[in-house]
C-alpha cells in the first residue's frame, strides 16, 4: 500500500528520513453486516419532538445509531445488524412506522484532509455505478467518505474504488463492527 | 565532514515548536526563549522551530509578505515558486530574531532554513509534502553545542532536480507544525513541544466558554480531530505525522508554566480511553438542496452535480441522499460559483425507448428561487420549443447560507446509544435548528446557523463537561 513512504533508515542515524504520508485517498475499508433504517415523520411543528422520541426511544433500548441523517419527512440511521431486532422492537411499542434493510456494507474511502479534496465524491458515484452499486446513504469527515451499499456488491464495490482511486490491492482493509466501534 | 551515525540516539533532543504570537514581541520571545534554556538546563538538546511573528496585519506576518507582492499589480498574479519565496521570508526573519535573542541570553544560537536543517519537499508550491529528511547537518550543530532555530513551514526540493533544484517551498496550512513533528522523528527526539497561547488542548475555545479545561492527554486521533473540527492548536498533519511515527507530543503554553497536554497513543498505558473530548466549531458553510424528485434518473443526476462542483474545485460534504433530494454543503467563499454552476444547469438524459408521448429524453433544469434565478429565466424558455420530443422538468434548488458546524468530538461514541440524542435535544429544545448531521468514529458535527454557534458551543459544553 502507498499510503506513507517508509523509512528508509532508522531514525536519528545522521542518515536521509523518508516520512510523510502521500495527500489523498489512501485507503478502502468495507465493514459488513450493516443494517438502515426510516422512521418516517411528520412535517409539522411537532417535527423536533417526534426526532427526539425516535432517538430516545433507541437509547433506551441501548442501540448505538450511526450514519444519522434528517430529512424533510423522514429520520433514516445505520446501525448494525444484530441490532435490529432489538430496535424495531423498540420502535413498534409506540407503533412507529419504520423501513429497513439488513443487507448492506460500509464502504469507506479514506484520506487525509478528505474536505481539502475536490472530485472524490464523483469519482465515488461513478466507481460504484460501475459495480452497479446502489448508494443509499453518505457519511463524511475530514478524513472519510462512508457509503451505505448492498452487502452483495460490496467487493465490487471496493475493487473499482481501488482503481478508481489507482490504489493497490493492500488498500482494502476488512474494518469489523468492533473497529467501527459499533457495539455488540 | 565527519558525523557519528549514531550520535542521535545518544543525544536528548527536544523539539520546541514557537507559534506566531509566541514570538510576536520582544516579551513573548524572551518567555519563548527561557522555555528553550530550561530545556537545555534540563540536559536536553533543544532544537527550535518557529512561525512568522504574529499573524494577519503583522508587518511580517505571512499574509502581509503576500500583500506586498500582490501590489505589485493586483491584476497579475504571482508564480507560486516566487509566492512560496516571499512567504517563507516570514519565518526566516522570525527565525534569524529569535536565534539572535537566544544569542543575546548567552545561547549558542544558529538560524537555519528549512532547507539547510534537511527537509526535502516535493516540487509542489504553496502545499509541498516533506520527500525526505536529512538531519546530518542538525545532528553536527547538536554534537558542537549550538541550539539550531529553523525556520518552520518551508523546505526545498531535491537540490540535484534540473527543474526545480533547491528552489524554496512551503508546506501549506499549519507547516511549522508539521516542521516540528518531522524533525523530532528525523532526530528521534525526546518529544516535540507545541507552544502556544493556551495551557494545552482545551474542552472548547476559551474565548467562548470561560471554563473550558485543559486536558492532561490525548489521543493523535483526537487532537487531529479537534483540529479539523475548528480548533488550532496542532495541525492535524503535523498530528498524523506524530502517531504514523509515534512520536510523543505535547501542546504547551508559552505564557504559563501549566503541565500541557500529552498526544500520545490511545492504546498506550495511562492513557484513560476519554469518551468525550471536546465542543469545536468550524467553517463558514453554504448547505444546498436540490429536490430532484422521485424519478428513476437520480443517481445519474446527483453524479452529474458531484462532476460540476469537481470541475470547478469545489469540495461536497455533508451529503444527505433521500428518495426525492440531495443535500450537500460547500465552503462559503465557493458558494458564489456553486451558485452559478447550479442555477440554470441542464442534465439532459437520453430514454432508451421513447416514452408514451413520443418524447426521446428528459432535460432536467435546476431553479433557484424567484430573484435568484438568473440562469434559469433566460434558459427555460429556451427549451420551450423541444418540448414536444423532450420532457423538462425543474429541480428546485434551495440554500441556507449562514451555516456553520459545531462538533461534539467523542472517541467510541458509537459504542454510546443515547450521545445523539442528547445534542438534538440540547439544542432544538433552545431553539436551534439543526440543518443536518454527519458523524464519523470519533465525532457528531451538526449543522446550524452562524448566529447560534456560541450559544450551542455554551450548551453542549455545560452539558458534556459539566464542573
Amino acid at each position: 500500500m502507498d499510503t506513507f513512504q517508509s523509512l528508509s533508515t532508522p531514525p536519528g542515524t545522521g542518515k536521509k528520513v523518508l516520512i510523510e504520508r502521500n495527500r489523498g485517498v489512501y485507503g478502502i475499508r468495507v465493514t459488513r453486516n450493516i443494517a438502515h433504517m426510516i422512521v418516517p415523520i411528520e412535517n409539522n411543528e411537532n417535527r423536533n419532538e417526534q426526532i427526539l422520541n425516535i432517538f430516545k426511544i433507541l437509547a433506551k433500548a441501548h442501540v448505538p445509531i450511526f450514519l444519522v441523517k434528517l430529512h424533510k419527512l423522514a429520520i433514516s440511521f445505520g446501525l448494525a445488524d444484530y441490532d435490529l431486532p432489538r430496535a424495531e422492537k423498540a420502535l413498534e411499542i409506540p407503533k412507529l412506522e419504520f423501513v429497513n434493510r439488513s443487507d448492506l456494507a460500509l464502504v469507506a474511502i479514506i484520506a487525509s484532509s478528505m474536505r481539502d479534496l475536490s472530485g472524490v465524491m464523483v469519482q465515488i458515484s461513478d466507481a460504484l455505478a460501475r459495480a452497479g452499486a446502489t448508494l443509499y446513504e453518505t457519511g463524511d469527515s475530514h478524513s472519510s467518505v462512508q457509503c451505505l451499499i448492498e452487502e452483495n456488491r460490496t467487493d465490487d464495490a471496493a475493487e473499482k474504488l481501488r482503481e478508481a482511486f489507482s490504489l493497490t490491492e493492500e488498500a482494502i482493509q476488512e474494518w469489523p463492527l468492533t473497529h467501527t466501534s459499533v457495539s455488540a | 565532514m565527519a558525523i557519528d551515525s549514531h550520535i542521535g540516539e545518544r543525544m536528548k533532543i527536544l523539539v520546541q515548536k514557537f507559534g506566531g504570537t509566541s514570538v510576536d514581541r520582544a516579551e513573548h520571545r524572551t518567555l519563548a526563549a527561557r522555555k528553550v534554556l530550561k530545556a537545555r538546563d534540563a540536559g536536553y538538546h533543544p532544537v527550535v522551530v518557529v512561525s512568522a511573528i504574529g499573524r494577519a496585519g503583522a508587518p511580517y506576518a505571512t499574509d502581509t509578505l503576500i500583500n506586498v507582492l500582490r501590489e505589485v499589480d493586483p491584476q497579475v498574479s504571482p508564480a507560486p515558486r516566487e509566492l512560496d519565496m516571499i512567504m517563507a521570508c516570514g519565518e526566516i526573519i522570525s527565525t534569524v530574531i529569535f536565534a539572535h535573542t537566544l544569542h543575546t541570553m548567552g545561547c549558542q544560537a544558529i538560524a537555519l532554513s528549512g532547507g539547510q536543517a534537511g527537509i526535502i519537499t516535493e516540487a509542489r508550491f504553496g502545499d509541498a509534502r516533506i520527500t525526505e529528511l536529512r538531519p546530518q547537518y542538525l545532528l553536527h550543530l547538536l554534537s558542537q553545542g549550538y541550539i539550531p532555530v529553523v525556520c518552520g513551514f518551508q523546505g526545498i526540493t531535491e537540490p540535484e532536480n534540473s527543474h526545480e533544484h533547491g528552489t524554496i517551498t512551503t508546506l501549506g496550512r499549519g507547516g511549522s507544525d508539521t516542521t516540528a513533528s518531522a524533525l523530532g522523528i528525523a532526530l528521534k527526539a525526546e518529544s516535540v513541544e507545541i507552544y502556544t497561547d493556551v495551557n494545552g488542548v482545551m474542552t472548547a475555545d476559551p474565548r467562548i466558554v470561560k471554563d473550558a479545561q485543559t486536558l492532561d492527554t490525548c489521543s493523535y486521533e483526537e487532537v487531529a480531530e479537534i483540529a479539523h473540527q475548528g480548533a488550532k492548536v496542532v495541525h492535524p498533519r503535523a498530528a498524523e505525522l506524530a502517531m504514523d511515527h509515534n512520536m510523543p507530543m505535547w501542546v504547551k503554553s508559552t505564557f504559563s508554566d501549566a503541565r500541557g497536554t500529552r498526544i500520545t497513543n490511545k492504546s498506550e498505558d495511562g492513557v484513560p480511553q476519554r469518551r468525550l473530548t471536546g465542543i469545536t466549531h468550524t467553517g463558514r458553510a453554504v448547505f444546498i438542496r436540490l429536490e430532484i424528485g422521485n424519478t428513476p434518473h437520480k443517481a445519474l443526476i446527483e453524479r452529474e452535480v458531484y462532476r460540476m462542483m469537481a470541475r470547478a474545485g469545489i469540495s461536497v460534504y455533508f451529503t444527505t441522499f433521500s428518495s426525492r433530494s440531495l443535500s450537500f454543503v460547500v465552503e462559503r467563499s465557493v458558494y458564489p460559483i456553486a451558485r452559478d454552476l447550479l442555477d440554470g444547469m441542464v442534465i439532459p438524459v437520453p430514454h432508451e425507448v421513447p416514452d408514451e408521448l413520443g418524447r426521446v429524453s428528459t432535460f432536467y433544469i435546476f431553479k433557484y428561487s424567484s430573484g435568484l434565478d438568473l440562469a434559469y429565466s433566460v434558459q427555460r424558455p429556451l427549451l420551450e420549443a423541444v418540448e414536444d420530443r423532450i420532457s423538462v422538468k425543474d429541480v428546485p434548488v434551495s440554500a441556507e447560507e449562514n451555516c456553520t458546524i459545531v462538533s461534539v468530538i467523542a472517541s467510541e461514541h458509537r459504542m454510546e446509544p443515547g450521545v445523539i440524542s442528547d445534542i438534538y435535544e440540547i439544542l432544538t429544545k433552545n431553539g436551534i435548528t439543526i440543518y443536518q448531521t454527519t458523524d464519523s468514529e470519533l465525532s457528531i458535527s451538526c449543522l446550524i446557523s452562524e448566529s447560534e454557534v456560541d450559544k450551542a458551543v455554551k450548551l453542549l459544553h455545560a452539558h458534556f463537561f459539566p464542573n
